[in-house]
């Protein structure tokens, strides 16, 4: 497998009312061309920034992005826009993504349109039309507003839009988190079925680690702007060696009322600002594991097994 | 088991511009909640979990209206209250938190004062002790530095900060309900943790009853007693929790069950319910599910099911409802 992108030492700060938001805090991984990567980690901890550093739709403050094997941040003009072409971002909210003056036909079309895909006008509507038949949207509602849809069908006009390009990097970025049940099952399998026919990689971030873990062949934890903990799906939900992920998944309410008398490692506190993280293991406020070295030193993302890679002292 | 809320038969319906016809969002749902416990509603977007609620506390928007039933608590018909007796009942014995808690608490006041002021009200505390126990009980609810954040402004508090000075609000007031509408949907996973086990707390030193409304099974699962399951307005479903969980009898339920991504392997289909919930104007008149139900047949077209009872205080409203193990596409698990 070789790498289709590879993110190397990716910082953004942000400025901010007294300091710089570190959002996204020297990120370095890399996606295997067709697999599905999980992100994961809690509100604010760099996920989507992450994202659209990933896409260039946001400059980095240092770090780089490469593209298959380009890097990104040496091109310009008409080169670098093909290169952007292989990579689109599908967004949480399925409603404030669409504009809701235009119909559905044309959201679709826009992307065609702007890197002037098809001979003309009447092609590039046939291709919209095949687009909406591929995710399970009838082509008569090519004229309908995003208004005049469930969700779920939104949901599907911006897959739609994001195929449009024959991209092969998607960001899916909490695709279904504002869907029930029965609708996110619905594009689970939607954006399951499209990964195998065309081969499409996926970063697919998330804050439900149970949709993570059937999606996804490995997995990135976050916490505040860092990566905690990257592993093969199994073993990390089998064994998660970076206290963090174990209190993730200690804290996600189970649907089996079975479960609900098992001891949870209830650790208390907010989430940290990341306006001031704190010094040492960003973590460390809220780790029982924490000692005088975790305050001190931030621990440094280490390989403990072929695959697994962790930021911990004390690793358990 | 003594209920401390008895809803029987409720119905609501909406006006909306230019259409003559009201749209029924609730139609005949019959809920009790037993004192002491904590009863689930759970249901897809738009059944009517929040219409359930709000027409009992008296919160209905302006163009909603109860058609019908009651709500019996302590002895009185809650739908049958003036506004002034409803707000008394709202105050004391019965409090609320919803989703997004800036809507019930007061932007303007900071939010330490609001409860102490709600304690002096309640328990006719002078001021001064009255900000002790609003200190103390913000502590134990598990708001950091609880005198610095006495004086802030919902606005300066997070989420899942605001969530839980409700929690704590509920506390000193000690209701005889509470009912929770998705309290931790818009809340990380750790934060809702905290929260549930929060109104675990509460519910063990208050007795408080608790409904809580949401559509996530896996709070269900680790909080409720017994549950609910609506569908396009109606009750589809009541059984124990482990009933419920171990072997539901609606086919809706089965679905939604089915559909979670719990334990279903990478590369194996997840079960979708198909189609969508229908339109409050335009229910199936038969059984309200049978579009998208994988056991319809032709009765079920036609004729409305019943709710039946198929086991220990486990309801089900389906002609033939299902057996366990059954899968929720008609094949066998
Ligand atoms: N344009 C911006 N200006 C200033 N701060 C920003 C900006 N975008 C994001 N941030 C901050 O950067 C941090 C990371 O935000 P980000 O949106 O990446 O988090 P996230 O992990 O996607 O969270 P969520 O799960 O809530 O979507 C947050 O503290 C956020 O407030
Ligand atoms: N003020 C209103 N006017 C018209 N229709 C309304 C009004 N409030 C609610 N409805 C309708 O009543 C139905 C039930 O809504 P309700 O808010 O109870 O759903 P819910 O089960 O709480 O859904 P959710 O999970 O999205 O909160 C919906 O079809 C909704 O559109
Ligand atoms: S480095 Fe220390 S504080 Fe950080 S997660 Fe590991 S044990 Fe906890
Ligand atoms: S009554 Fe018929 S359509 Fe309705 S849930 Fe039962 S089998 Fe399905
Ligand atoms: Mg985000
Ligand atoms: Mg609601």
């Amino acid at each position: 497998m070789s790498a289709l992108l590879r993110a190397e030492h990716l910082v953004k700060e942000f400025p901010a009312k007294g300091g710089v938001v570190h959002a996204v805090s020297d990120v370095s991984f890399a996606i295997e061309a067709g697999e599905t990567l999980g992100l994961v980690g809690e509100s604010g901890c760099g996920k989507s920034t992450l994202g659209k550093l990933l896409l260039d739709l946001i400059p980095p403050t240092s770090g780089k992005v490469w593209f298959k094997d380009q890097d990104l941040s040496l091109l310009r003009g008409e080169p670098l826009r093909a290169l952007r072409r292989g990579m689109q971002m599908i967004f949480q909210d399925p409603y404030a993504s669409l504009d809701p003056r235009m119909s559905v036909g044309r959201i679709i079309m826009e992307p065609l349109n702007a890197h002037r895909v098809g001979a003309s006008r009447r092609e590039r509507a046939d291709m919209v039309r095949a687009l909406m038949e591929r995710v399970g949207l009838r082509p008569e509602f090519y004229n309908r507003y995003p208004h005049q849809f469930s969700g779920g069908q939104r949901q599907r006009i911006g897959i739609a839009r994001a195929l449009a390009l024959n991209p092969e990097l998607i960001i899916c970025d909490e695709p279904v988190s504002a869907l029930d049940v029965s609708i996110q099952a619905q594009i689970l399998n939607l954006l399951s079925d499209l990964q195998a026919q065309s081969h499409l990689t996926y970063l697919f971030i998330s804050h439900d680690l149970n949709v993570v873990r059937y999606l996804s062949d490995r997995v990135i934890v976050m916490f505040l702007g860092q990566i905690c903990e990257l592993s093969g799906t199994e073993a990390l939900y089998a064994a998660p060696r970076h206290p963090y992920t174990r209190f993730l998944l200690d804290a996600v309410p189970q649907p089996d009322p079975n479960r609900r008398d098992e001891a949870r490692a209830m650790l208390t506190g907010e989430v940290s600002s990341p306006v001031n993280p704190p010094a040492g293991c960003r973590f460390h406020p809220r780790c029982p594991y924490a000692d005088d070295r975790c305050r001190r030193e931030p621990p440094q993302l280490t390989e403990l097994e072929p695959g697994r890679l962790c930021a911990c002292h004390h690793p358990l | 088991m003594e209920n401390i809320l008895e809803i029987r038969n409720l119905s609501v319906s909406f006006a909306s511009d230019g259409v003559r016809e009201r749209a029924v969002a609730v139609n005949g749902v019959d809920i009790d909640i037993p004192r002491g416990k904590t009863v689930g509603l759970v249901g897809e977007s738009g059944c009517g979990k929040s219409v359930t609620s709000l027409s009992v506390m008296g919160l209905l928007a302006a163009n909603g209206r109860v058609e019908g039933g009651s709500a019996m608590f302590g002895g009185q018909d809650l739908l049958k209250l003036n506004d002034r007796q409803m707000r008394q009942i709202r105050g004391n014995r019965i409090s609320m938190i919803f989703q997004e808690p800036m809507t019930s608490l007061n932007p303007v006041i900071p939010v330490g004062k609001q409860v102490a002021e709600a304690l002096r009200l309640h328990t006719g505390a002078d001021a001064k002790a009255a900000k002790v126990r609003t200190v103390e009980i913000f502590g134990k609810v598990g708001i950091p530095e609880p005198e610095k954040r006495y004086g802030c402004y919902p606005h300066q508090l997070s989420g899942g900060l605001r969530q839980r000075v409700m929690i704590g609000m509920a506390m000193i007031l000690k209701p005889d309900l509470l009912i929770a509408d998705e309290p931790t949907t818009a809340l990380d996973v750790s934060i809702e943790a905290q929260i549930l086990r929060l109104m675990r707390d509460l519910q063990r030193e208050s007795g408080t009853s608790i409904l809580m409304i949401t559509h996530n099974l896996g709070v269900v699962a680790e909080l409720c007693d017994s549950v609910y399951v609506m569908y396009a307005g109606e009750v589809v479903e009541t059984a124990e929790v482990h009933a419920l969980f171990d072997a539901c009898a609606h086919p809706y339920t089965r679905g939604l069950m089915a559909s979670l991504p719990r334990m279903t392997p990478k590369g194996q289909r997840l079960y979708n319910i198909p189609g969508t919930v229908p339109n409050l104007r335009a229910m199936p008149a038969g059984c309200r599910f049978a579009p998208r139900c994988a056991f319809a047949v032709e009765r079920c077209q036609n004729e409305k099911p019943p709710l039946i009872t198929v086991g220990d205080g486990h309801c089900c409203r389906c002609f033939t409802p299902l057996s366990r193990g059954a899968a929720p596409g008609g094949e066998p698990l």
